[in-house]
């Protein structure tokens, strides 16, 4: 397993050229992302920085913008963020990454991860089953987290919460009530009944020591998808809840040992994990100015860091003129409006 | 005793209604269709010009006036998206008004009966094509490993990423929508065609006219209504570009040409929320639409007897 950026490199360069699968074709695909735009910040980490999933199939609530200690940085105005760019117009030019990225819809690249013989050599995914599928997970082992150039070591984590799902307005008769009922959510059996449903009835545990525990598959609910239908209630819906640890002790025979790397990934890099941006509120006319901002500074994001990366455009001459045209359209206020909102609340 | 030629024009409607009332009858189902899906509705239009929020009801919304259009016009996307519709839309009518017209002509010099009704057939065939299966097919046409780059690599050429060339795109999304509306817009001409006097025909071939000559004297003449008719209707659509093909075969690459008008209120409006904003760029577009048409019918009317009213 690389242990460095370099090496990393390195490793999908062996992939492109050392023909892994041994069909004596040169048609691996080093590194295949699920989704062309969420899937790729995952590596700005590489770069020492991180900024939200706001490209498209993201919610885009982060609007790029990036935690760094106190400051709140809008990404694509980081020096990191250049190179980062830099990073994959380099591995794009080498065919590390898939050629197709940016005109590939998701069934495509699932149709290419799940071929008799794989080609995929890695895939930037939340688990390696969802692009290759069951037949090809077993050989996919997750990738340490690198320490970046500027030295900063980190990875996203994944908050199981949603905020905002829950407001008691002035014409409720009994907000004391309603205050207990948003209370449940940090206990325990209220967690695993919203998530897991009733014990016995939708989930069982394996033993005595409570650890593991499966579903009940039932002639009316014969997979996991349809129990979380029909006997759950947070059936990956956004209900008022707050995911329980035991969540992650599910004994499936997919699930497994995805939760099992997930634990080990946690324990090793306690601390490292984090999230670009913590979750703010904005008041209306704050949101509202994001808002209108975000709609065009996205367009025009992604279709500028797609034309970097494939090349289209060359980074070193229109480098300026990239960050000018942000400036322009007023991306300074993205960061500004994102820096009051977190000074209330930090 | 008013004369009827001086009477006021309500009183001749209600007298001439009173005279027709069966012809008014069968009127009415389109006249109340037209006012309960296409007035009505425009009330809904002052969104455009308030700051809506859903929720509220429209009139609670306050007033902006015009900021929403201000807001299009200094947008970085403003003027990037009419010309990317402008664009598309006059390489439609340029490679794409000609094409059925020829085949029209074609056609009706065309002897063997079942032979014209075989082309006629397979060339409107493709118009029946869902936009989503066009799209599906022009993706699978043009992708790397597809049918035109498989060609490409048996010439020995590199294989091109046909969708991903934000120069290509007008040229795919023109041509592909010429093939399959070619059968299918030139019906009418065909119509237009079969309506002429035979006689007409008959005496320039006693007269020993070649074929090129009947069709340039003949034909053209007596379609040249029908076709300025469709040319006004098109120009009056100049700046609507149907979405749902462009979007389907939209990505971050070609998006420099291929975001247009309706696809940026699709975005704006629908994916991003923002119902006003979308509203007022929907409504500068309807605006252009019908200054266009109206001016497209005027200059028809100064130049020749054909125009729309």
């Amino acid at each position: 397993m690389p242990q460095t950026v370099e090496a990393y490199i390195e490793t999908l360069k062996a992939f492109r050229d050392k023909d892994p699968n041994g069909n004596g074709l040169k048609d691996e695909i080093p590194l295949a992302p699920r989704y062309a735009w969420s899937s790729l910040h995952f590596l700005q980490p590489l770069s020492g920085f991180m900024s939200g999933n706001s490209g498209a199939g993201g919610n885009g609530s982060d609007y790029n913008m990036y935690l760094d200690g106190d400051t709140v940085q809008f990404a694509p105005f980081l020096p990191e963020y250049r190179s980062y760019m830099e990073m994959l117009a380099m591995m794009y030019k080498e065919k590390l990454i898939d050629p197709e990225i940016f005109t590939l819809n998701n069934q495509q690249v699932l149709a290419k991860g799940n071929t008799e013989t794989p080609i995929y050599g890695s895939v930037i995914a939340s688990a390696a089953f969802t692009v290759v599928g069951d037949k090809h997970a077993d050989s996919f082992v997750p990738a340490p987290i690198y320490t970046a150039a500027n030295g900063k070591q980190m990875w996203y984590t994944r908050v199981f919460a949603n905020p905002g799902v829950g407001v008691i307005t002035s014409s409720c008769k009994y907000p004391e009530a309603a205050v207990r009922w948003c209370d449940l959510f940090y206990q325990a059996e209220y967690e695993k009944l919203v998530w897991m449903g009733i014990e016995g009835e939708a989930y069982q545990y394996a033993d005595d020591t409570r650890t593991t525990w499966n579903w009940i598959l039932t002639d009316d609910a014969a997979t996991a998808n349809d129990v979380r239908a029909k006997r759950t209630i947070q059936a990956g819906g956004q209900g008022p809840s707050i995911c329980p640890v035991d969540w992650f002790n599910l004994n499936d025979a997919v699930e497994a040992p995805v939760n099992a790397q997930r634990k080990q990934i946690g324990t090793d890099y306690f601390g490292k994990l984090r999230v670009a941006m913590p979750a703010l509120y904005y008041d209306t006319d704050a949101q509202k100015e994001l808002t209108a901002l975000w709609t065009d500074v996205k367009s025009y994001l992604e279709q500028q860091t797609a034309l970097f990366i494939t090349g289209e455009l060359d980074i070193e001459s229109n480098w300026d003129m990239f960050q000018q045209q942000l400036r322009a359209m007023g991306a300074e206020r993205i960061s500004a409006i994102g820096q009051q909102a977190y000074d209330l609340v930090k | 005793m008013v004369s009827s030629g001086q009477r006021s024009y309500p009183r001749r409607l209600m007298s001439n209604m009173r005279k027709h009332y069966e012809l008014y009858l069968l009127v009415l189902p389109a006249l109340i269709f037209f006012i309960v899906f296409h007035y009505l509705p425009m009330y809904g239009v002052q969104i455009a010009f308030r700051d809506y929020y859903p929720g509220w009801s429209m009139a609670e919304s306050p007033w902006v006036g015009l900021d929403n259009f201000r807001r299009f016009f200094r947008s970085y996307q403003g003027v990037n998206v009419i010309v990317n519709t402008l664009r598309i839309s006059v390489m439609g009518l340029v490679l794409g008004f000609p094409g059925p017209i020829l085949l029209a002509l074609m056609l009706n010099n065309v002897g063997n009966l079942r032979f014209k009704r075989m082309v006629q057939s397979v060339t409107y065939a493709p118009y029946f094509i869902s936009a989503v299966a066009m799209a599906g097919m022009i993706l699978v046409f043009l992708s790397t490993n597809g049918l035109i780059n498989g060609i490409l690599a048996l010439t020995g050429a590199d294989r091109v990423q046909f969708m991903g060339k934000a120069n290509l795109f007008p040229w795919i999304y023109t041509i592909a929508n010429v093939w399959k509306n070619l059968g299918w817009n030139s019906i009418i001409y065909i119509a237009a065609l079969a309506a002429v006097d035979s006689e007409l025909y008959e005496a320039a071939r006693i007269d020993g006219a070649s074929r090129l000559r009947i069709v340039r004297h003949i034909d053209l003449p007596s379609i040249a209504p029908t076709i300025m008719v469709l040319l006004i209707l098109n120009a009056g659509r100049l700046m609507s570009v149907g979405h749902e093909q462009i979007l389907l075969l939209q990505n971050s690459l070609n998006r420099p040409t291929s975001e247009i008008i309706s696809t940026y209120t699709y975005q704006v409006g629908l994916v991003g929320s923002d119902f006003s904003y979308s509203t007022a760029i929907g409504l500068f577009n309807s605006v252009v639409n019908l200054v266009l048409l109206v001016a497209v019918n005027a200059i028809s009317r100064r130049f020749g007897e054909t125009s729309l009213w």
